[in-house]
């Protein structure tokens, strides 16, 4: 009988160990890697959080204690890399933007300009402002909806018009703020982060091209568009050039 | 109060003296005429100013110069109606002035006589005085005006040998010879000639742009403006870097508006026709143009390969390079500092920071960057490289030597600096404590770890996860919901037309029904004119129905006595009293009297106006 029930509940009972195993895992492996860094194992740490991104375990704690790991290991292209994608995850997170900022005043890097129209719009992630967009549509087309069913099935003039106008009216504002801050965020999911020290900014797409510039390693560029392995790219310092594509690495991948 | 009065007098005659003799003065006719320099450099010109004055003015006389060019460049008229009050009366005057510029160009150089101007006033011929002007080579008036001390360093000893043009520029200090990875400040100048018939609006930055150079665009701040007699003089350093070898030609633009007076008309011979009294009247065309300067021929070489050095990583120019190293005294483990200075005048862009050989017993970890300039244009200035150092064992006595190499354009030679390493005293190790010691017992790399003191310790809780990058806007899902809340909205707005239309319906009823109505009113009105019983109470009847029909929504042809009584209960008395009393008229025979009518009518028209 024990037997049978077991056998009944068997596939559950997989399924539920199937769907645990990976979590525990992770939380185990995210320790294991805090206690490598702890104990100064520095590729140890590095190669446990890497796994865990590889497995779709994405979490900005990730991304930074990896960045914090490649920045005392002096592998700052991919630190600035780790931190940029900490960010869009944590666009406000105040340890990633203290390091970010240390890393680059250390290390010589300048700043992206931020307009002062886009601070305010950044001081939500692009996720945030998608959701309070969502939101403010939603609470339009609601309000809408109501007004609409009063007017069918109710007594027109008992419908609370001030509340359903100045509903829609903070919900059309807080849309146009979100497609704002939406529009001011596309420009950091564009960004590479440059992963080698003195890449030379091209002229022309060519090996053999004359340089105008190099850039460091950490610094960002906006990419503009891309011909074979080279990409024309605009960095901090507003200078555009060609970069070889094998030097950089997008923040979103 | 005497001597009041008395001081009031004297004031008011004095007043009327000078007034007077200020008419007195200010009327007197003549021509004048002067030239604002007696020397000019072939090639530019000088200014000639001529005034007439006079209360009627005829034709003025222009003289021809061989080899001389007057060139009317304005004019100007006034009006002047003075009066003045004496002893003996009141008496006024009338004057006219007129200032006329010409621009005299010599064509050749000597000395030139411009004979008298004439004109006539008031019926008298006037003259000026003959002028003098000597027009010198270039070389001459440069070293005259050097002589009088009077152009600034900025301003040329004249436009470039056969050019008159009102605006020109140059490019200086650009050596002929370059080596590809030279940088040079390159001074862009361009002149505007302060005498020349047209007027600056909107200045751009003079730029340099050329494939095989790099040149970044100047900021608006690092344009000089100057000016002196003769030119405006606009003027700005850019670091131009020679990027491709081969011979080139090199020119600036400069873009920029300027408003140019309209040239005279052929028929109008006037002298007051002229472009600068029409610029005066606003007869100017604004035109954008790009200005090139005069090119530059430059060859740019490539760098020799023989006897390059192998820690040359592409600095040009001229670099010396020191080393200092913090602290001095260290232990085993311990993290050092070491300082690489280099300090000159070539391509801080292009040093790389130089790669420490490898010393016994150190290790070494990547440097970081820092440029101080001493100039606007970055060419000058020290590039500091700041590097962490950890001496592995007690063996590591003395630094790791730093080679740093360039390539110096003006001896063509390539030149490698090799610092003297600072002196440094490694003790032996201290067990536990600081992290840089623990890092040496583990073999980690921490050295940047301890250099970063204020790096914001790793997190331990791991936080949202998610599997995806991607921001939502990526996702389907999140495009599905919205298109959710748009059915909504979309079922709301087709809601408030399905509203719109019923009150449509419900107006277009309500319309019909009165007009009905008024129509049953108005047969009821003539049955009362012709005292026609039986017409009268149809109307009457026809009209109740009609009413009540449209506020109940029914048709008025269904509409019974049952329905009335039904609807309006103990409220439809009087409207059943009223249907009963026109039944009887109409179908009984019964015959109503005028004054009935009447007070049917009143019953009707008040049961109408009740609901």
């Amino acid at each position: 009988m024990t037997m049978k029930i077991i056998m009944k509940i068997k596939p559950s009972l997989l399924a539920a160990m199937l769907l645990w195993t990976p979590l525990t895992v992770r939380a185990g492996d995210f320790d294991a890697a805090n206690q490598a860094y702890a104990a100064q194992k520095y590729d140890d740490a590095i190669r446990i959080y890497e796994n865990l991104l590889r497995n779709g375990s994405l979490s900005a704690s990730v991304f930074y204690n990896l960045g914090n790991a490649y920045y005392v290991k002096g592998e700052i292209g991919k630190a600035v890399l780790e931190y940029q994608r900490a960010l869009l995850l944590e666009p406000n997170a105040a340890d990633v933007t203290a390091n970010l900022a240390a890393l680059r005043h250390a290390w010589g890097l300048p700043e992206p300009a931020v307009a002062w129209w886009q601070k305010p719009l950044l001081m939500f992630g692009r996720d945030t402002w998608a959701w309070i967009g969502f939101a403010a549509l939603t609470v339009t087309m609601l309000a809408v909806f109501v007004r609409a069913l009063w007017l069918n099935f109710s007594v027109p003039e008992k419908c609370p018009l001030r509340l359903l106008h100045g509903a829609v009216i903070v919900s059309l504002l807080l849309l146009l703020f979100a497609g704002g801050g939406l529009f001011a965020q596309s420009e950091r999911l564009d960004r590479q982060v440059v992963m080698a020290g003195d890449v030379a900014l091209k002229v022309s797409p060519f090996a053999e091209a004359g340089s105008i510039a190099s850039l460091k390693e950490g610094d960002l560029v906006k990419p503009l568009k891309q011909h074979n392995d080279f990409v024309y790219v605009k960095n901090s310092a507003g200078q555009k050039g060609w970069v070889s594509s094998g030097s950089l690495q997008a923040v979103l991948p | 109060m005497k001597n009041f009065q008395f001081a009031i007098f004297t004031l008011r005659k004095v007043a009327l003296t000078l007034l007077a003799l200020t008419v007195t003065v200010s009327a007197e006719s003549g021509i004048s005429a002067r030239l604002n320099r007696d020397t000019v450099a072939l090639g530019s010109s000088a200014t000639l100013q001529l005034e007439v004055r006079g209360d009627t003015l005829g034709a003025l006389t222009v003289p021809q110069v061989a080899g001389l060019q007057l060139e009317q460049i304005g004019s100007s008229r006034r009006n002047n109606v003075s009066f003045s009050f004496g002893n003996a009366g009141s008496a006024s005057s009338r004057e006219t002035i007129v200032q006329i510029g010409f621009r005299v160009v010599p064509q050749r150089d000597g000395s030139f006589t411009i004979p008298p101007f004439t004109c006539e006033i008031d019926g008298k011929t006037y003259a000026t005085p003959p002028l003098t002007l000597t027009a010198l080579k270039d070389s001459a008036a440069a070293t005259q005006f050097a002589n009088a001390g009077s152009p600034s360093a900025a301003t040329p000893a004249a436009a470039p040998a056969g050019q008159t043009a009102a605006i020109f520029g140059k490019i200086t200090g650009v050596p002929e010879k370059m080596y590809v990875g030279q940088i040079t400040p390159a001074t862009v100048t361009f002149y505007v000639n302060r005498h020349a018939n047209l007027q600056i609006g909107q200045i751009g930055l003079p730029s340099l742009k050329h494939d095989a150079f790099a040149a970044p665009a100047p900021r608006p701040d690092e344009v000089r403006q100057q000016q002196d007699n003769a030119y405006h003089v606009f003027s700005t350093v850019v670091p131009l870097t020679a990027i491709k070898e081969g011979r080139f030609e090199l020119a600036a633009e400069w873009a920029l508006t300027v408003l140019v007076a309209e040239e005279p008309g052929g028929g109008d011979e006037s002298p007051f026709n002229h472009p600068l009294l029409r610029g005066f009247l606003g007869r100017q065309t604004q035109k954008s143009v790009t200005v090139s300067s005069e090119r530059l021929g430059v060859e740019v070489l490539p760098l020799p390969d023989a006897e390059r050095p192998a820690s040359f990583t592409g600095a040009v120019g001229r670099f010396d390079a020191t080393l200092s190293a913090e602290p001095a005294e260290v232990r085993t483990g311990d993290p050092l500092t070491l300082k690489i200075s280099i300090k000159g005048s070539g391509n801080f862009d292009r040093i790389a920071a130089p790669a420490p050989t490898a010393g016994a017993g150190w290790k070494t970890y990547p440097a970081s960057a820092k440029f101080e300039s001493a100039d606007s244009t970055g060419i000058t200035g020290v590039k500091i490289f700041t590097q962490a150092l950890i001496p592995q064992n007690e063996q590591a006595r003395i630094l790791p030597a730093v080679e740093f190499s360039y390539f110096d354009p003006l001896t063509v030679k390539y030149v490698t600096v090799t610092p003297p390493p600072p002196p440094v005293t490694v003790l032996p190790a201290e067990p536990g404590g600081a992290l840089a010691r623990q890092a040496a017992a583990h073999g980690a790399d921490s050295a940047l770890a301890a250099q970063n003191p204020a790096l914001a310790p790793i997190r331990l809780e791991e936080g949202a996860v998610r599997a995806d990058l991607r921001p939502v806007t990526g996702t389907a899902w999140f495009w599905m919901a919205n298109g959710g809340s748009l059915l909504f909205g979309l079922a709301g707005f087709l809601l408030l037309r399905r509203h719109r239309k019923t009150l449509d319906a419900d107006y277009q009823a309500r319309r019909q029904t009165d007009r009905h109505t008024a129509l049953a009113l108005q047969a009821l009105d003539t049955a009362l004119a012709n005292e026609d019983s039986a017409a009268f109470a149809e109307a009457a009847s026809r009209a109740l129905r009609e009413h009540l029909a449209g506020l109940w929504n029914l048709r008025a042809e269904s509409l019974t006595t049952a329905d009335v009584r039904q609807r309006l209960g103990g409220e439809g008395e009087s409207a059943l009293a009223l249907f009963e009393a026109a039944d009887a008229v109409t179908y009984a025979g019964r015959r109503l009297s005028r004054a009935e009518m009447v007070d049917f009518k009143r019953q009707v028209r008040e049961q109408l106006n009740q609901s």
